[in-house]
């Protein structure tokens, strides 16, 4: 019945959103303008209640084990903890839809209502934002239908959820992400709305400022959360693998970060609203070729969802239409667009422009990575894969470039060419600091690698030249600092990582003791213990290591599921500020020894660190007082 | 030049589409083999009945449907294959790592609406078919192999994968 | 302007260089560094350059999986040819015999020295140990 109704919900909401697309249609050819803001804005208000609520109810069927709706069966059961029957929604590809319509819905009322009645842009964004969300819901019913009942009479318990998806960071991850690509619906639907009003006097940046930068922080912490589940669960160690899904969703989150620079210089000077307004649709645009890519089956990855040819299409059609429709605009308005302000070379406003060329070519080289597959399947139907040796090639020379445009342009000014002067200064002490931190890393480690040491090379550059300016009592702008310090502390970092990490496979029985090497000076495998927990079976070994003088207690755990029989391993991590002791746990051979992966991972956690820099310094920005 | 730019963004994207809309069309789900044209395997197996399945007859054209007691996403698409049976397509289960008293149980409350299942409690016969999970079918046309589908069967996949290949063998013989 | 021109070439010339450049790194990885993907029978019957690294995909053949101290041996097969694999290390929690699994590493010898193992996860995947509580039913 619940089921029924939150079905009949979800469909009077797009027949809402439709008759708001009529009706104005309908205005618009009868030239009616009275009144038509304020029944437009009542529908589709009321018809993001309808979602709302439709999906409050669907938490509702969740969690009261309505096994009767064919999702709810296959990706939860009454074992699981509340907490888990909820997240279990968004595991797969209908309920993660329904989520994603949630945010988009969510984002659009709230910016909607900021938005003074008079404001000469609100009735054409709320259109715009009424056919997105539509289009979405559409889908949604039409191909993808969360709400499918088992008949006749249901089943009486459910399938479980994967037990790698039971898990606090994995169940939060894909919220976060959504807002983040929900976010930029707005700026995607004002500017396009911006472009069709076509008067050009008008000033939009500052509307859509902060709820971008919201949007770019949920972002940035939905990938971060990702990463680090990766890191912690898959027992791989590793944090990020250039995965078509990881990609997907680093190109928006590229053109989300060169937008929020290129709104700045849009705002405070006057140039490049063209770059600003295209990025801006640009971001949106990327979110949907991602959602395509992931859920069509077009990519085949490690973590992509099921292949249905039906759902790539419609989607690939949405996302195409919609895109098609801004970019014309914008191509279309483009002559009357152009601002009369010449960019004066060095300074300010240009190291942003070549900032938001650099960001476009990073985009660039990544969604090149993503479809060449693609791209050399259907000529020679020769099946390739691109990974982490192309990535690291491209992006070395291109976070170089960034670290010196970051390093030039905090000193750089507005509409004024640095002095010769400034340049040097600005440029020698970081870069000797630089120089010298990578002869000192090189005689440290012994290692070389030269990928590895532009990374360490740009990190420095960045952390330095703030740390100078710093000590010689320069302005600095707080937020920006810290966010840009952030992303110098995870060049640094990565890079180090990649040099120093390194892995040992053990073999032992339970009772011996090995040295693995100076610093870890005794491995003892005490011990093995079998006990039950609530939905699983445990196996527990008991390791001692002696570490750099210290003595670590380190619990690797393998874990049969009771209702999929599936196995997974916990793999046991100690953090200490420069390093990760990650231990997991293999098989047990005929001769009952165990085998064991230990991994000593370098600077993960300033990893974590640097992104929490970023957000912090996002943060300070949208909640800074303007100086009266 | 702003005029080729104008055009470049808008034709761009265009491209772009048309280059994804053609691949999602060709992608054939090729996973680890090709199975199209192969014998099906022999084997040496029950039926749910606990009868030896005998020379099990292959000629025509044959649907075998690859589902379990405890698959759920195999009562999704039982109606769609009651369905089927309606429409006199023959139908053969194959009854993949299940219990004969739980598989017995499930034909008896859902319906059953194959001519027969063969009993596959250790997945042998699955294996050499190249079974990954449950459900998946197979279209066998005079004892070859032509046609694979995972995951359920709808009337989809149905109208857009096995059918034409059905419209084709009997154009053939 | 002649100032102004001369600005402007210098632009130009500077973009061009550098797109000159980036191309052909983009160009030169991708040709260079992109891993190839066969099935057993497919690499078995083409001529890999020693030293390449590929990718392997296939089934974890039932039975053939053993296990010395912390090296792995098995089968990998697409029930047409199979191929023996060696890996040193944990395989992931997914790796198991009857499972679909994309190994990276060198084909050497008549021997596959895996690097990197892959178990793929799809929503839809359903292991067959899933019972459903006769007691409930």
């Amino acid at each position: 019945m619940i089921g029924e109704i939150s079905h009949f919900l979800s469909l009077s909401a797009a027949l809402l959103l439709s008759l708001v697309l009529i009706f104005n249609l309908f205005f618009f050819f009868n030239k009616i303008h009275q009144n038509q803001l304020t029944l437009s804005t009542r529908l589709f208000n009321q018809a993001c209640w309808l979602v709302f609520i439709s999906f409050g109810m669907y938490v509702y069927l969740a969690i009261s084990d309505d096994f009767s709706i064919a999702y709810i069966a296959s990706h939860s059961n009454s074992q699981l903890p509340a907490f888990y029957k909820v997240t279990s929604i968004w595991s797969a590809h209908e309920g993660s839809m329904f989520l994603w319509i949630v945010f988009l819905t969510a984002w659009s009322i709230l910016f909607i209502n900021s938005l003074d009645k008079k404001h000469p842009l609100k009735k054409l964004t709320l259109l715009m934002l009424s056919l997105i969300i539509l289009g979405f819901l559409l889908f949604l019913l039409l191909t993808s239908n969360p709400f499918e009942r088992i008949l006749p009479f249901g089943v009486l318990e459910g399938a479980d959820i994967n037990p790698v998806l039971q898990d606090p960071a994995l169940a939060i991850h894909p919220p976060m992400l959504y807002l983040g690509y929900a976010g930029f619906v707005i700026s995607f639907s004002f500017i396009t709305a911006y472009l069709l009003n076509g008067n050009f006097e008008l000033q939009w940046e500052q509307d859509i400022k902060n709820w971008s930068f919201m949007a770019w922080i949920f972002l940035t912490i939905g990938i971060t959360l990702g990463s680090w589940w990766a890191y912690y669960e898959l027992g791989w160690g590793g944090y990020w693998f250039w995965d078509p899904v990881e990609n997907v969703a680093l190109m928006p989150w590229l053109a989300a970060t060169a937008f929020i620079h290129s709104l700045f210089a849009s705002s405070k000077s006057n140039v490049l609203k063209t770059w600003t307004m295209f990025l801006g649709i640009l971001i949106f645009a990327l979110s949907l070729f991602g959602a395509f890519i992931v859920r069509s089956g077009i990519i085949d990855s490690v973590h992509s969802f099921a292949n249905d040819p039906e759902r790539g299409l419609y989607l690939l059609s949405f996302s195409g239409l919609i895109t098609l429709l801004a970019l014309t605009i914008f191509a279309y308005r483009l002559p009357l667009l152009n601002s009369s302000k010449l960019v004066v070379t060095g300074s300010k406003e240009s190291f942003l422009s070549m900032n938001n060329i650099l960001m476009v070519t990073s985009i660039f080289s990544i969604f090149l990575g993503v479809t060449y597959p693609l791209i050399i399947e259907s000529i020679s139907g020769e099946k390739v894969s691109i990974g982490p040796p192309y990535y690291n090639t491209i992006f070395a020379p291109l976070i170089l470039i960034a670290a010196i445009f970051i390093m030039l342009s905090v000193d750089a000014l507005w509409q004024r060419s640095m002095t010769l002067k400034t340049l040097f200064i600005t440029m020698v002490a970081p870069t000797m600091a630089s120089l010298l931190s990578i002869y000192l890393i090189w005689q440290a480690t012994n290692i070389f690698s030269i990928l590895a040491y532009i990374g360490i090379f740009s990190g420095s550059l960045i952390l330095f030249s703030y740390l100078f300016r710093t000590i010689n009592k320069k302005f600095i702008n707080k937020g920006s600092a810290i966010a840009h310090v952030g992303l110098g502390l995870l060049f640094f970092a990565v890079s180090m990582n990649s040099i120093l990490s390194y892995e040992k496979n053990l073999n032992l029985a339970p009772g011996q003791s090995i040295s693995v090497n100076e610093s870890v000076q005794n491995f003892s495998f005490k011990d093995i213990r079998v006990f039950k927990a609530s939905n699983h079976d445990v196996i527990s070994a008991q390791v001692l290591l002696l570490q750099d003088g210290k003595e670590i207690s380190l619990n690797p755990q393998k874990r049969k599921y009771a209702t999929r029989g599936q196995i997974t391993s916990e793999s046991a991590i100690h953090a200490s500020v420069l390093k990760d002791t990650y231990l997991t746990i293999g098989d047990q051979l005929e001769n009952g020894s165990w085998t064991f992966s230990l991994k000593i991972n370098y600077f993960i956690k300033w990893i974590w660190f640097s992104a929490a820099l970023m957000v912090f310094g996002i943060l300070l920005t949208i909640f800074k007082k303007k100086p009266s | 030049m702003n005029q080729s730019l104008r055009l470049l963004i808008v034709i761009l994207p265009i491209l772009i589409l048309v280059f994804f809309a053609k691949v999602l069309l060709l992608d054939e789900d090729i996973k680890f083999s090709n199975f199209e044209s192969k014998n099906f395997p022999a084997f040496e197996l029950n039926d749910l009945n606990g009868d030896p399945v005998k020379a099990l007859s292959l000629d025509g054209i044959k649907l075998v449907n690859v589902w379990a007691s405890w698959c759920i996403t195999c009562l999704v698409e039982h109606p769609f294959l009651t369905k089927l049976g309606e429409k006199n397509i023959q139908i053969i289960g194959l009854n993949y790592k299940d219990s004969d008293f739980k598989a017995n149980a499930w034909l008896e409350k859902y319906g059953n609406p194959y001519l027969f299942s063969i009993y596959d409690p250790r997945g042998d016969l699955a294996f050499d078919l190249g079974v990954t999970g449950a459900p998946e079918s197979y279209l066998i046309v005079n004892n070859q192999i032509v046609g694979h589908i995972q995951g359920e069967m709808n009337q989809t996949k149905w109208e857009t994968i096995f059918l034409p290949l059905i419209t084709k063998a009997k154009q053939g013989s | 302007m002649l100032q102004v021109r001369k600005n402007r070439l210098w632009k130009l010339v500077t973009i061009l260089f550098l797109s000159a450049g980036g191309i052909s790194l983009i160009l030169f990885s991708l040709n260079s560094k992109l891993d190839l993907f066969y099935t057993p029978s497919e690499m078995l019957q083409a001529d890999i350059k020693s030293g390449y690294r590929i990718k392997l995909g296939g089934m974890v053949k039932n039975g053939s999986v053993k296990r010395d101290g912390t090296i792995i041996r098995f089968l990998v097969t697409d029930f047409i040819k199979e191929v023996p694999v060696i890996f040193e290390g944990v395989p992931p929690d997914l790796f198991k015999e009857d499972s679909g699994v994309v190994i990276l590493g060198h084909f050497l010898n008549g021997t596959f020295e895996a690097e990197e193992i892959f178990a793929k996860h799809d929503e839809n995947y359903m292991p067959p140990e899933l019972t459903i509580d006769e007691a409930k039913l």
